[in-house]
């Protein structure tokens, strides 16, 4: 019996490890989100940022130049808006007075550098430069320049592993302005995303900009997300099916921020 | 003879140890509008040629592994590498006595299409529900898999594969 045995493990034993990998694999593929996998990542990414900084950072210089002068239009345009908003924020603040109401949220943000964008295309992890050290947690919010881009999964000493809007599972509680309406966005294809079950007797139209809800745990309100570029009727002819672009670019983000949020 | 052979593979293994090491560290560098070789798919089939079969197999697992689980890329499909892999060499050396024959620009065909497959299955399972199967094949698994077949080919120029026998 147990000749037999040894018999058919050696006659089969390429099958026999394959079955044993295709079944460890269907267990992993079970595992979504699972910490120790994280800490794993998390650690290797540690350990081989010192050489993928390097890289980076050259790579990122090439870049600052043209982003100076971008940057230095923007100044000059947003430092018109800041004097327009500083007469609406005095404005709101005695309004606020008068209703008894108080700012209850603070942000802080830490600049960042994604040094690792993920092996193969497609990929929506990214590993950002700044970790525990920086009091980077789960859960922070990474964003960009122009809007949303994530939020952190877990953190290491020097590094931690953010995912990305783009990521095919994640939903973002969203505001479509200026209707008000609120929706769930996700990824479609692309620098894409879709909102559904919007009801159809509600206004809505291409341009319009989306911002995060604040009815999301993680993501606070009024962060820019997108803007709507077709509004279509769904098959059921109740509700729109909205499609729209990402403000983010996320195939060329390099630096971005995270936001650490007092709420939490 | 033997020794001169030898010699050549593990040339070979460090010349693609140093390509995957420096696609991993230079990765933004080796994207064509956002399309990436998969060094490791490559690393399998030299190996499957090459080696014992046991060793590609065990090969084919840990790459798919490594992929998934050091080099951070997605979350919700840990272990579709590892299996896919897995799936793709067992089936490449199952197949091997028939495709060892083959010789030239058959040979060549038979790798693109086992690059083909494994992209395809990858692609679909993780695009799924998000997109078309006909625009996940074009976006996505056929640019990956030509682009994958290039820089394989560019190595079976400087260590030629199909007169290779295990």
């Amino acid at each position: 019996m147990l000749t037999k045995l040894y018999d058919f493990i050696i006659r089969k034993h390429l099958e026999i490890l394959t079955f044993i990998f295709v079944l460890i694999s269907l267990v992993l593929l079970s595992q979504t989100e699972n910490n120790v996998v994280l800490q794993v990542q998390n650690t290797w990414q540690d350990m081989t940022v010192v050489f993928q900084k390097p890289a980076v950072e050259r790579q990122r210089k090439e870049r600052l130049v043209d982003e100076n002068s971008q940057l230095r239009m923007d100044i000059f345009r947003l430092n018109q808006e800041v004097a327009r908003l500083q007469n609406l924020n005095s404005e709101n603040t005695r309004l606020r007075e008068m209703l008894g109401f108080k700012d209850t949220v603070s942000y802080e943000l830490l600049p960042t550098l994604i040094v690792y964008k993920g092996y193969m295309d497609g990929n929506s992890v990214v590993t950002i430069d700044k970790g525990k050290k920086s009091d980077v947690q789960a859960n922070d919010i990474i964003i960009d320049k122009e809007g949303l881009v994530g939020k952190v999964l877990s953190s290491a000493a020097g590094t931690s592993l953010a995912s990305m809007i783009i990521e095919p599972d994640i939903r973002v509680s969203v505001r479509i302005n200026p209707s008000r309406v609120y929706g769930i966005l996700r990824w479609h294809h692309g620098n894409t995303f879709v909102i559904d079950d919007i009801p159809s007797t509600i206004d809505i139209q291409p341009g319009w900009s989306v911002t995060t809800s604040g009815l999301s745990e993680i993501y606070p309100p009024d962060i820019p997300v997108g803007v709507i570029t077709k509004v279509l009727t769904s098959e059921n002819g109740f509700t729109h099916y909205i499609e729209g672009t990402y403000n983010v670019s996320f195939s060329n983000l390099r630096e971005v921020f995270v936001l650490k949020n007092d709420r939490k | 003879m033997i020794e001169s052979k030898a010699k050549s593979s593990w040339i070979l293994y460090l010349v693609m140890a140093a390509l995957f090491f420096l696609s991993v560290v230079f990765n933004e560098y080796v994207d064509i509008a956002g399309i990436r070789p998969d060094i490791l798919l490559i690393m399998l089939i030299f190996l499957s040629i090459r080696e014992k079969a046991v060793i590609a197999i065990c090969c084919a697992f840990a790459f798919g592994l490594l992929q998934d689980m050091i080099l951070p890329g997605n979350v919700q499909y840990w272990g579709l590498a590892p299996l896919f892999k897995t799936l793709l060499i067992f089936a490449f050396l199952k197949l091997f006595p028939l495709i060892s024959r083959l010789r030239g620009f058959s040979f060549q065909l038979v790798i693109l299409a086992s690059f083909l497959l494994y992209f395809i299955f990858y692609t679909m399972f993780y695009y799924s529900g998000f997109m078309n199967s006909f625009a996940i094949f074009y976006r996505y698994a056929l640019p990956a898999s030509m682009y994958t077949f290039v820089i394989y080919l560019l190595l079976n120029m400087i260590f030629p594969q199909s007169d290779q026998a295990r």
